[in-house]
């Protein structure tokens, strides 16, 4: 033992002498009195959940001890180190203000008596503590969600609106906007694109809504929402600048619409998606054809104005059937691919969103076909009322349009993979065992973030085991969290379970399973919980961003 | 360096001087062959309840194993079959008390008391063996602590919650 001791001194000899002093401490006591601190209580208490920060921490140990260390690790995984105090058996910890909502973890390392230092954790919420249903998986709405929702849908609107309108304008012949408006609403999307890109970093990172510096953005250009945010940068730029030629700017323009159809195509849940050049290949026909149609709404509503340029609605009318067919097979087929069984559609809010979402296009078509066939030929020939019902209806068109990019939007809080957290699939499944037993330890992923633990025990020879108790116990040394404890409950199919491990990626994890076999005997059956990072990282990884 | 490692070396032998909490054998070694009288310290209660039951395993290899009385406390002795056959003084011998129960007692959390039994180490034990003696402390309003954890390969009694107290079989035991 000593060895381990002076090797640990060489390095720190200030600490070897610390332990000089309580070791000569602990030697004047009586033999056999000492005993290692055992955590008895604490305020507030293991899976508590408080509406607002505690100001402090209350740890009760079972006799006195000395603090060496305590922290806090949030739920954005940021930790910090806290300051306390002990009196007798009691440590008070002072709770740092500026911590996340959601689970907190807090770690302690105490000296008692015996200078042993002994670590430990407890667990708790902040904020209402979400059920684990599917209503509500991401446990509350913050600000920055509402923000990237409004902003990632104003800019996808403005992109169609921009991108679409000049393709229209190009296609038909319509004219362009006057040049201030045009070039208003480019800046304007340039500007929603570069905070959308912006606010996907700062959730990356986990942030509050507030200015976080350029990390952001670093975040974000890590990842696909870097790439598309460029192609849309990049066709906004090309249909804004002016090129002199009919045949130059129409060359630009399908430049861009091209360049604005393939950035759907990196961002989103279709990412994830199998097959994905399928997946891939519908995001860029119903991208492209919603900038296209979205974009042609504007110019189509000022036509309507004049009697006098009935030549771009004539154009678009005999045009749009075929797209518009093509959009809403290629969402069709989206839906198909992301949606893995019909009779889930309701328990997730992928699922849900995407019912909206059919309504809307639903709703949407019959003003489509309304326009198409009733209302354009009677215009057409110019009949004012038919052309004051085609502005009327194109008006409602575009409001419709804007809740279907809004509600599409939703896509980015609840993508198809939130599915496998109803349908219960494990999130890892680790194999551990020592000389006597053996143990299968499940992890499963919760929408709250936090997991649920099953463990089933055997023996070597695969024989079923009947321990009398089992106790898991869970750590991360390199991040600095101590052993929380949790007393499994037998369910009925003999397995072992607990909930709520405050445990979203098992990287660096440890775990400790102690199967109390009979009186006497015990094993603690230990290993890592990621033994493979890859396999782990692909399984808890959230698909990214976009709809 | 001189300095740190001396510091480091002090403090390692006040450590092992200051001995650990937990039930704990007084006698830290013994020689194959020859008796050994375990002296059981019980040092605190379970959580600050006092120790009604005292459970002690008596290890494979430690033969003949005999309790002394305690007054104050019932003693049972559970005989059982052993692993293995051992040679005492030319007969074999198959069986015996595998269990020592003391109850009936009350010792108070803030009393110490040693609980004594003696056995034979098996002469067939080889030198170098750590004989683990797991006890289950049972105190008043079902608490318990269990003194039963064994180190794995690797790892010593210092990395567990509630080790199982040893003893060490050698050729020359310090007394």
């Amino acid at each position: 033992m000593w060895l381990i001791i002076r090797a640990w001194a060489a390095a720190n000899w200030r600490a070897a002498l610390l332990l000089l002093v309580l070791a000569a401490l602990g030697s004047l006591s009586p033999v056999g009195a000492q005993a290692h601190a055992v955590l008895k209580s604490s305020s507030p208490a293991s899976n508590d959940t408080l509406d607002r920060p505690p100001s402090s921490i209350e740890l009760r140990f079972n006799e006195a001890v000395r603090l060496v260390t305590a922290s806090v690790t949030d739920s954005t995984g940021a930790q910090t180190v806290m300051q306390g105090d002990t009196l007798g058996s009691v440590a008070i910890l002072n709770f740092p203000s500026s911590i996340a909502r959601g689970t907190a973890i807090v770690s302690y390392r105490v000296a008692s008596e015996d200078g042993h230092p002994v670590g430990g954790s407890i667990v708790f919420h902040l904020g209402t503590q979400t059920a684990t249903t599917t209503d509500a998986p991401q446990g509350f709405v913050s600000p920055l969600m509402i923000t990237i929702w409004l902003v990632h849908a104003g800019s996808i609107v403005l992109l169609a609106v921009v991108v679409g309108g000049a393709f229209f304008a190009h296609l038909f012949d319509a004219g362009t906007p006057l040049p201030s408006r045009r070039a208003l609403s480019a800046i304007l999307a340039i500007l929603l694109l570069t905070a959308n890109a912006y606010l996907q970093g700062l959730d990356e990172i986990g942030g509050e809504l507030t200015f976080a510096g350029i990390r952001p953005f670093l975040a974000a250009a890590q990842n696909g929402a870097a790439i598309a945010a460029s192609l849309a940068l990049f066709s906004l730029v090309l249909v804004s600048i002016p090129i002199n030629g009919r045949r130059a700017s129409l060359a630009a323009v399908v430049l861009a619409m091209t360049a604005a159809s393939v950035s759907f195509t990196f961002t989103g849940h279709c990412n994830v998606a199998v097959p994905r050049w399928l997946a891939r290949t519908c995001m860029f026909l119903h991208g492209g054809v919603m900038i296209f149609w979205v974009g042609s709404l504007i110019p189509l509503w000022r036509i309507g104005e004049t009697q006098a340029r009935s030549g771009p609605l004539l154009g678009f009318s005999r045009a749009i059937p075929l797209p518009f067919a093509g959009m809403l097979l290629a969402g069709g087929a989206l839906a198909w691919i992301e949606l893995p069984a019909l009779d889930t559609v309701l328990l997730s809010i992928y699922g849900r969103v995407l019912l909206l979402k059919v309504l809307l296009v639903s709703l949407l078509c019959f003003l489509a076909v309304y326009n198409r066939f009733w209302l354009t030929q009677p215009a057409l020939a110019g009949s004012p009322i038919a052309r004051w019902r085609l502005r009327r209806s194109i008006s409602g068109e575009i409001v419709l349009a804007v809740v279907i990019v809004a509600s599409a939007s939703l896509w980015r809080f609840a993508g198809p993979d939130q599915l496998e957290f109803a349908t219960a699939a494990p999130m890892l499944s680790v194999h551990l065992h020592s000389e006597t037993a053996m143990a299968q330890l499940e992890l499963q992923l919760q929408p709250d973030g936090t997991s649920r633990a099953r463990v089933s025990v055997m023996t070597l020879d695969f024989e079923p085991l009947e321990p009398r108790t089992v106790v898991l116990r869970v750590r991360k040394p390199n991040a600095g969290v101590e052993s929380i404890i949790y007393d499994l409950l037998k369910s009925p199919d003999g397995a072992w379970e607990t909930s709520g491990l405050p445990i979203s990626n098992p990287d660096g994890w440890e775990a400790d399973v102690q199967i109390l076999i009979d009186d006497f005997t015990t094993a603690h059956l230990e290993g890592d919980l990621a033994p493979s990072s890859d396999a782990a990282t692909s399984v808890t990884k959230r698909s990214g961003v976009g709809s | 360096m001189i300095k740190q490692v001396t510091a480091a070396l002090f403090a390692a032998l006040c450590a092992a001087g200051a001995a650990h909490g937990h039930a704990t054998l007084e006698q830290a070694q013994a020689a194959p062959g020859k008796a050994y009288k375990a002296v059981v310290r019980i040092g605190h209660g379970c959580e600050g309840k006092p120790t009604i039951r005292v459970r002690v395993k008596v290890p494979e290899g430690l033969i003949s194993a005999k309790p002394m009385p305690k007054s104050g406390w019932t003693v049972d002795k559970i005989k059982g079959a052993y692993e293995k056959s051992y040679n005492l003084y030319g007969s074999a011998v198959k069986e015996g008390t595998t269990e020592i129960v003391w109850s009936g007692g009350n010792l108070a959390d803030d009393e110490y008391d040693e609980f004594v039994f003696r056995g034979t180490i098996a002469k067939e034990t080889p030198t170098g063996t750590r004989i683990y003696v797991p006890i289950v402390q049972e105190c008043t309003d079902g608490a318990f602590e269990r003194w039963i954890e064994i180190p794995t390969a690797g790892k010593s009694s210092d990395d567990y919650e509630n080790p199982a107290p040893f003893f060490d079989v050698v050729e020359q035991p310090r007394s």
